[in-house]
């Protein structure tokens, strides 16, 4: 065939990225609106996504701040107990397991310095401790009908120990339970049983020094009182500014973290509660019940709670200050009940949907769930639009090929376009599920939400749901990118 | 009538495509197919070579072979002394980037991208620069006529525009050959006249080779020579300067 010439045939370059992106951005452009189904599953994953993320972002902040400031309200009273109530074992662990799971190095040095422990000594009990309420918990949560075969009808410290008198058995009827998930697997089952024993022994002489020095503290609590009649709460209400300082003194001879600023508090707030409790008793009296029912006009009789919200006004202050209130102090209370009773609110409904006591972080199983079960429609759908819209677009295709362009190119191409599908629909889904979970969360929280807000964890979910949308996107595109990459260029010359 | 003398024919002329006995075979569910029936046929170049026969007969299968997009059951096609069957898909790619141009039937413009863009894109695979792809692209749509409405979209055209467009967009890698698929089924008398027109100046000016195929008689005029398939074969071949006299005896009105 010596007729014939040679031609160099070289192979057709690949285009590069830069060119392929710019091609495709001149496609999406125009086609965006036409791409409606796959943006709208793009958009509406991304929604999703990100109205799980920020929503359980802002119960977790939100849920966190409230609780912190219950506990706030609530620090005298507890500070109180701590130091003046001998502490049963379960007490004990339960503080102990707290400090640890939150690494409260100032609770931890408290009970080191108070028992006369070191601190690292304390930390492994606490860590023990924490164990054991993990297990206790596991325990009491396994469901009856297996608990029932494991430990009998036992509950609580009972339960372990039945399962440690015969732990042969036990595990033995743990066995076939595989679907029973348990903390730190059999292995670490196994070492708590073993420690158990002493365990219990250091735990009991901890305690018991524990309640020795809370005796030390009660005789100097009962030696400052002196002969005042009524409770140690109001002793210090009462009391003078130096005596205060004597017994704050005193409690941390002991050993209790216990400062002239946390006095402070303390008395502040037996100072509020005694007010509120001295109110509360006016108020429930029959004179000025029956007045303020006149002067209201209610023809229900309303609870003390309400009558504070009423406090601001005018008819309220001139009851109450005829009875020897001042007009600070029923502002006082009234914003302490309102702040209470929201407090309150808040507390119940965050508790539902996390637990605020072990500052769990992240998403629950079943947001997990259902983050993943959506993910799956979502990719199905994508794909089904996708590959409608390359059979919808089959002859551009194969003309593209006849032009010259490479599999890899077409892939690529398709590739793309599914991704900025998935970044423009990603963005308009994020603002979506940004709005709605604000929107729930200002409805259930208020100003709480603001209070506790927090702009970086809300522009890292929003990172996270866009991240989601595009990998969702070009990953549900893989398939129907690489049938499209293997049209033949012939169906470019067909007529229907 | 007389007979084609190719000997007489292809004196002074170069192959540049070379078909030997192709076939195709096409699975229907169980039922074969055979659209190619052993083609074989040497087209010269510089010719513009008319393909006719009725719908069904096989030219777009034979389009196909020829221009790389589909390869024969069995037989094999030269392009330029290059065998097809030896590229592998990137080389066939790049074969059909710059050695052919493609114009179809319904045009296939890229519906999203104005006329211009159109014609750069298959300059854009080829690599070249964007401001060289700008200026040929220009270049190309002023010598189709379309020079004014190069910022114009598809739908924005009627179709012998669009067919313009199309031709310019063939034209992009200055290719030795074009391929046209019945470029003027789906236009009016008067502007596949003036796209044939078009085709033959193409082909005249430029010495592109052209092969075209056609129900149309108008071609008739314009090309150098004439092969009629029917079903998958090769009926008869004629050249122009034999058959223009005798045009009403061609018969080709059964073909319409
Ligand atoms: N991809 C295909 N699959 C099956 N049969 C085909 C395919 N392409 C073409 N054919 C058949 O091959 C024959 C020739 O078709 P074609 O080349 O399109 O004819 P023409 O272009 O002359 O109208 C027809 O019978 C057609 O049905
Ligand atoms: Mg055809």
């Amino acid at each position: 065939m010596s007729k014939y010439r040679e031609i160099d045939v070289k192979k057709q370059r690949n285009m590069t990225w830069g060119e392929t992106f710019h091609l495709c951005i001149r496609g999406v452009k125009h086609r965006l609106l036409r791409s409606v189904l796959t943006l709208a599953v793009v958009v509406l994953a991304v929604a999703f996504f990100m109205y799980l993320l920020s929503e359980s972002m802002i119960v977790q902040t939100t849920g966190k701040g409230v609780a912190g400031e219950i506990e706030d309200n609530r620090v005298g009273q507890v500070t109180f107990t701590r130091m003046l109530e001998p502490a049963t074992e379960l007490v004990t662990v339960r503080r102990l397991a707290h400090a640890y799971a939150i690494s409260d190095e100032a609770a931890l040095a408290e009970f080191a310095s108070v028992t006369g422990n070191e601190l690292e000594t304390v930390k492994a009990l606490a860590a023990k401790a924490y164990d054991e309420r993990t297990y206790l918990n596991w325990f009491d949560n396994i469901p009856s009908g297996r608990r029932l075969v494991l430990v009998h009808k036992n509950l609580g410290r009972d339960a372990i120990e039945f399962a440690l008198s015969d732990r042969e058995r036990f595990f033995e009827d743990l066995a076939p339970m595989i679907d029973l998930r348990v903390p730190g697997k059999k292995e670490g089952l196994a070492v708590f049983f073993d420690g158990y024993e002493e365990y219990r022994k250091e735990l009991a002489a901890f305690n018991s020094e524990w309640n020795k020095k809370i005796v030390i503290a009660q005789q100097k609590m009962a030696a400052a009182k002196g002969d005042f009649i009524g409770s140690e709460e109001q002793w210090i209400i009462k009391a003078t500014e130096e005596q205060r300082i004597a017994v704050q003194k005193d409690f941390a001879a002991v050993g209790f973290d216990f400062t002239e600023a946390d006095m402070q508090v303390m008395y502040k707030q037996f100072a509020e509660a005694d007010l509120y409790e001295r109110m509360f008793i006016e108020l429930s009296k029959q004179d000025l019940r029956d007045e303020w029912a006149r002067e209201f006009r209610e023809s229900q009789r309303s609870s003390a709670e309400d009558k504070f919200k009423q406090f601001a006004d005018e008819r309220a202050v001139k009851m109450m200050t005829a009875r020897g209130f001042t007009k600070e102090e029923l502002v006082q209370i009234a914003a302490r009940t309102e702040k209470l009773g929201q407090l309150t609110m808040l507390e119940r409904k965050l508790s539902s949907v996390v637990s605020l006591d072990d500052a769990e972080t992240g998403l629950s199983g079943r947001q997990i769930f259902l983050l993943s079960i959506s993910f799956v429609v979502c990719m199905v759908g994508i794909t089904n639009a996708m590959l409608m819209s390359i059979t919808e677009r089959f002859r551009e295709i194969a003309t593209m090929k006849c032009l010259g362009a490479t599999d890899r190119y077409i892939l690529l191409q398709f590739m793309m376009e599914a991704g900025l599908q998935g970044f423009f629909g990603g963005i308009l889904g994020v603002v979506i599920g940004f709005v709605i979970s604000v929107l729930r969360g200002s409805i259930s929280y208020g100003s709480y939400m603001w209070t506790y807000w927090s702009t970086s964890g809300m522009l890292l979910c929003a990172l996270a749901s866009l991240f989601a949308g595009v990998a969702l996107a070009i990953l549900a595109s893989v398939q129907p990118s690489w049938s499209a990459s293997r049209m033949a260029p012939m169906e470019a010359m067909r007529v229907e | 009538m007389t007979t084609f003398n190719v000997e007489e024919y292809a004196k002074n002329r170069e192959v540049l495509v070379s078909v030997h006995g192709i076939h195709r075979v096409f699975m229907r569910g169980d039922e074969e197919v055979h659209a190619l029936n052993g083609i074989s046929l040497d087209i010269y170049r510089g010719e513009y070579i008319c393909v006719m026969g009725p719908s069904g007969s096989g030219k777009s299968t034979f389009f196909n072979m020829v221009g790389g997009l589909d390869s024969p059951t069995s037989g094999r096609v030269f392009i330029d002394g290059v065998d097809m069957a030896q590229l592998n898909a990137d080389e066939l790619a790049f074969l059909r980037c710059r050695k052919i141009g493609y114009v179809f039937q319904t045009f296939n413009l890229n519906t999203v991208m104005t006329a211009l863009e159109n014609v750069t894109l298959p300059m854009i695979f080829a690599g070249v620069h964007a401001d060289e792809a700008r200026a040929r692209g220009m270049a190309l749509l002023e010598k189709v006529g379309l020079g004014e409405r190069w910022n114009h979209r598809p739908k924005e055209m009627s179709g012998g525009q669009m067919q313009r467009v199309a031709i310019a967009r063939s034209l992009a890698n200055n290719p030795s050959i074009l391929l046209c698929d019945e470029p003027t089924g789906n236009l009016d008398l008067k502007t596949g006249v003036e796209i044939h027109q078009l085709l033959c100046d193409l082909n005249k000016k430029d010495g592109v080779t052209v092969i075209c195929a056609t129900h149309d008689h108008n071609m008739l005029s314009v090309c150098d020579r004439m092969v009629w398939i029917s079903d998958g074969q090769i009926e008869r071949m004629a050249d122009r300067a034999n058959v223009t006299i005798e045009k009403a005896s061609l018969g080709t009105e059964d073909y319409e």
